[in-house]
């Protein structure tokens, strides 16, 4: 079967349920079905491990009757009667809703996150791909050892139909490689280095994740307890990434500054059109990118997906909206909903759709090539521990990092001991030094979210020694 | 099954193979500010198939297992294990344990599958309303899930095992405000029981005391930040052995070579009050069953006694691989993933104090309450957590209340710390932990006093 057919097939069950929901009473539907199949290596102490194949196929369906809207789920395609049949029977205990299925919109072709050479990718094939990753290690240094990480790669298939009259799939292919390095010093005593990368098309820097995740290892080695308090911290992508994972992103989401939970909103004292951070910042959910983690042609609700501002010069423009928020706060959707739990790195069926920042994309005009360079004396950190503890609602975090470096006249100069950061991000946004000049897409670390940034130099973070 | 099962499983030639499949029948209720905003339903049914071949793994997952997928399962499974066994430095060694033929159903005294959804509806609205009505609550969202999990194991070796466990969980999550400051707080009751848990503790109750909570934190000042002494409750305890000492005792952990315990079994690593336990046999824990995810029967597992390292949590693979006994710590969160090494209900003993004893001593500390969450680095072996609730302890008095506490700390260095416990240890709130897949699990011990910490505070 091709993709096209395996698409259209989809499809097909998708109308099929909205007809038997019409036929049951329901007043509109909407069906969303994905299918999976992603394949999988993992590596242990510099060797292969486990090898696997998994398929993923699920339903979910949300009807409305009399404005009320139910929602359920099944993977078994006997059980469809179950499935209209449990949804139908919760609207009845729900508020009416606001929402409206989507209708059809301008879409890019189905298969345009799609590559055929990943979806094709042999075992073989991948069992080169770890080799590379972890000779790429090895040679950092022979002491570094592969301790753990991996590979994966397949096709997504999901399709969606409404009552609206939209019925499409869309076909995409990821891979993704993840490694954790370590090095050896001291009695005993061992430095940890990480890197990941997620594709949609090949080629991959596999090498590269090998090589950083070892240089990260061998640079933190022999850590010292700081000896001066400079006044800036460097993030890395990564580190400056989880923070936005469980502080901005979430304090951009229409439904929580709806509701008064987000720090950017009226309850936290800030209205769209205020200055909320320096001029040269600008901020914006971009899921058309081909590079990032979470693009697609359209959301989890079918809206074709697009380019949202969301800070403009240090402006707060607007929000993301799913269909349901939007339709609350009376905006307009801007392609932002994911199917996905709370604390879940990947898309789900069983939960109806939320608003999940698939690519949030961060800017400067005062980007430098060289950050280190530029904060002259500053702690640069490559990972954060417990930022998903944050506070939220304040935007107050307090974390601890275990990888860090000293850096004086923009060079490194020695490895930190572990240490905590404390701060809030409304305020780490307003005092931005600069961002670098090295972009890089962050998969959420515990999330779905999805982000591009650079490395970003900061004043005004608390570094606990 | 089990005979189309074996039926397929036998035209293969491996060293070994299982079978999980899992089902889940769930139910979802949440309102948001006295509004029903989602009911929801579901019913999925996952499997897997791992076989050891050529001393190599090979793993399918799937949905609907027909025969004809059932036989496709095998055959990437063996083909997969196959095509890797040329890439292996170490064949893959499971430890041996006792066939099992078992059939367990946790039965709640009120089966959540028997309640109407009125009523389920009801206990969350009126959870929410009760923290609504004392005003300043900008925000609270409050759920209901439950969940009924059959899982079946069938494997090579003549196990066949089926558990069916229920799942209850209660929570909210607050947002109080006051101006243009807002404050989060977030409260649990859950348990491997039924719908009898919220009768034993009461929502209403439950989301009083949390609204009262979370509008206290509106006034609560910044906290001091350096090395303090500081006092963690039962809740914050349970979250310092799961993340600080749980994780690094994870035995794939340490095969990888990313726990700071490695090779130090044996070892005094702590004060001789410390002794933590990982056990999955504590009745309505959220962390309990009586099978793991290989077919191999839960025990309870002293991870630290007295001070000394005595075990690391295993699946068949990583005690084989450590020539250890299993101990039933394989988990998986759906048939659809491979078993980790995870933990159950990990706990603090208690000791030999009351509360106050604990306090009177300090000059200028910290007393800290509840939890966000943490996460450690083991191979570092470095933590973080974070509290709720915090107050300022001065010259023995319990203070002012503080905003955003988090702790940090050295696994090795925090175990030695421990200098004083309450006598009395309890489960904390029920959790989740991730370590790529979500687990339920549950943890707990006495109020504690650490000599020193890290507090990452504003001040």
């Amino acid at each position: 079967m091709t993709m096209k057919e395996r698409g259209e097939e989809l499809v097909s069950l998708c109308e099929s349920i909205v007809e038997m929901c019409r036929s049951r009473g329901a007043d509109g539907a909407e069906v969303f079905a994905m299918r999976e199949r992603m394949a999988g290596i993992q590596l242990e102490r510099d060797s292969m491990k486990f090898t696997s194949v998994t398929e993923t196929f699920g339903i979910a369906l949300r009807v409305l009757k009399g404005g009320r809207m139910g929602f359920s789920y099944t993977n078994r395609t006997e059980n469809i009667e179950g499935l209209i049949e449990r949804a139908l029977s919760v609207t009845r205990h729900l508020p009416e809703s606001p929402i409206n299925f989507a209708s059809p919109g301008k879409y890019l072709r189905e298969d345009y996150f799609h590559d055929q050479r990943i979806a094709t990718l042999e075992m073989r094939e991948g069992f080169e791909i770890a080799e590379e990753v972890i000779s790429s290690a090895k040679e950092v240094s022979e002491k570094v050892t592969v301790a753990s990480g991996g590979l994966y790669w397949g096709e997504d298939l999901i399709a969606i139909s409404t009552t609206e009259g939209l019925s499409r799939h869309e076909v995409s292919t990821r891979l993704g490689v993840y490694l954790s390095a370590t090095y050896p010093y001291g009695s005993g005593l061992i430095s940890p280095g990480y890197d990941t990368q997620v594709v949609r098309f090949l080629p991959a820097d596999v090498s590269g994740v090998g090589r950083r995740a070892a240089e990260y290892a061998v640079a933190g080695a022999n850590p010292k307890p700081l000896e001066r308090v400079p006044k800036k911290v460097i993030f890395r992508q990564e580190a400056i990434g989880s923070l936005f994972e469980f502080l901005l992103a979430p304090s951009l989401y229409g439904d929580k500054a709806f509701k008064g939970d987000s720090f950017y909103s009226p309850a936290g004292g800030v209205n769209l059109g205020d200055q909320i951070m320096g001029e040269t910042i600008s901020i914006y959910e971009d899921p058309l990118a081909r590079e990032g983690v979470n693009s697609s042609t359209m959301d989890d609700e079918g809206v074709p997906s697009g380019r949202t501002p969301l800070v403009k010069a240090g402006v707060l423009e607007g929000y993301l909206y799913t269909l349901s928020s939007a339709a609350e706060a009376g905006a307009e959707p801007t392609s932002s909903a994911m199917r996905a739990e709370r604390m879940s790195t990947t898309r789900n069926y069983h939960h109806p759709p939320t608003t999940i920042a698939r690519r949030l994309y961060i800017d400067s005009k005062d980007r430098v090539d060289d950050p280190l360079k530029e904060a002259g004396e500053a702690i640069y950190v490559h990972y954060i521990l417990g930022a998903h503890t944050s506070n939220a609602s304040s935007g107050d975090f307090s974390v601890s990092s275990s990888n860090l470096l000293y850096v004086k006249d923009g060079e490194v100069k020695y490895p930190v001991k572990p240490l905590m950061l404390a701060g809030n991000m409304k305020e780490l946004m307003k005092n931005i030094c600069c961002l670098g000049g090295k972009r890089k897409e962050v998969p959420g670390s515990l999330t779905a979210v999805g982000l591009s940034t650079p490395e970003f130099v900061v004043e005004g973070v608390r570094i606990i020694t | 099954m089990e005979d189309k099962l074996r039926r397929v499983a036998e035209k293969f030639d491996v060293e070994f193979w299982d079978f999980r499949i899992n089902r889940a029948e769930t139910t979802n209720v949440e309102v948001r500010m006295g509004e029903v905003k989602k009911v929801l339903s579901g019913v999925e049914e996952t499997f897997s198939v791992r076989v050891i071949s050529r001393g190599a793994w090979g793993f399918f997952a799937g949905a609907q297992p027909t025969k004809e997928v059932l036989k496709e399962a095998f055959r990437t499974a063996v083909r997969l294990a196959e095509s890797s066994s040329v890439h292996l430095k170490r064949r893959v060694n499971l430890a041996e344990v006792r066939w099992e033929r078992a059939y367990i159903v946790y039965r709640p005294k009120v089966d959540p599958r028997d309640v109407d959804i009125e009523e389920k509806i009801d206990i969350v609205k009126r959870m929410n309303t009760a923290i609504v009505e004392g005003g300043l609550i900008r925000n609270v969202s409050t759920s209901y899930s439950d969940g009924w999990m059959r899982t079946e194991i069938v494997n090579s070796e003549g196990t066949e095992v089926v558990q069916e466990i229920p799942r209850v969980l209660l929570q909210a999550n607050i947002t109080a405000g006051d101006g243009g400051r807002l404050m989060g707080y977030r409260t649990r009751i859950g348990s491997t029981r039924g719908f009898e848990t919220f009768r034993e503790r009461d929502p209403e109750s439950a989301g009083r005391e949390a609204a009262e909570i979370a509008r206290r934190l509106l006034k609560a000042g910044p906290a001091p930040s350096g090395e303090l002494p500081v006092v963690t409750d039962p809740e914050l305890t349970g979250v310092f052995v799961h993340e600080a000492i749980g994780h690094a005792t994870e035995a794939d952990t340490v095969l990888e070579g990313e726990s700071v315990l490695e090779g130090r079994l044996g070892e005094m690593l702590g004060s001789e009050i410390v002794t933590i336990i990982d056990d999955p046999s504590i009745p309505g824990a959220f962390g309990s069953f009586t099978f793991d995810d290989e077919g191999v029967r839960g025990r309870r597992k002293a991870l630290i006694e007295k001070g000394i390292l005595r075990e690391f949590i295993h699946t068949r693979e990583t005690a084989g691989m450590m020539g250890m006994e299993p101990n039933g710590g394989a988990r998986a969160e759906s048939g659809h993933v491979k078993p980790l090494v995870r933990m159950s209900n990990t706990i603090l003993l208690g000791g030999e104090h009351t509360f106050e004893e604990l306090i009177e001593d300090i000059k200028l500390g910290i007393y800290a309450k509840g939890t966000r969450g943490g996460q450690v680095d083991p191979a570092r072996g470095t933590f973080q957590f974070n509290a709720q609730e915090a107050y300022l302890v001065e010259k023995g008095e319990i203070t002012k209340p503080l905003k955003d506490v988090s702790l940090s700390g050295s696994i090795l260095e925090t175990l030695k710390l421990i200098d004083a416990l309450e006598k009395e240890s309890r489960l904390g709130s029920p959790g989740f932990c991730g370590k790529g897949q979500l687990v339920p699990v549950g943890d707990g011990g006495p109020h504690m006093r650490i000599k020193k910490i890290y507090v990452g505070g504003e001040g």
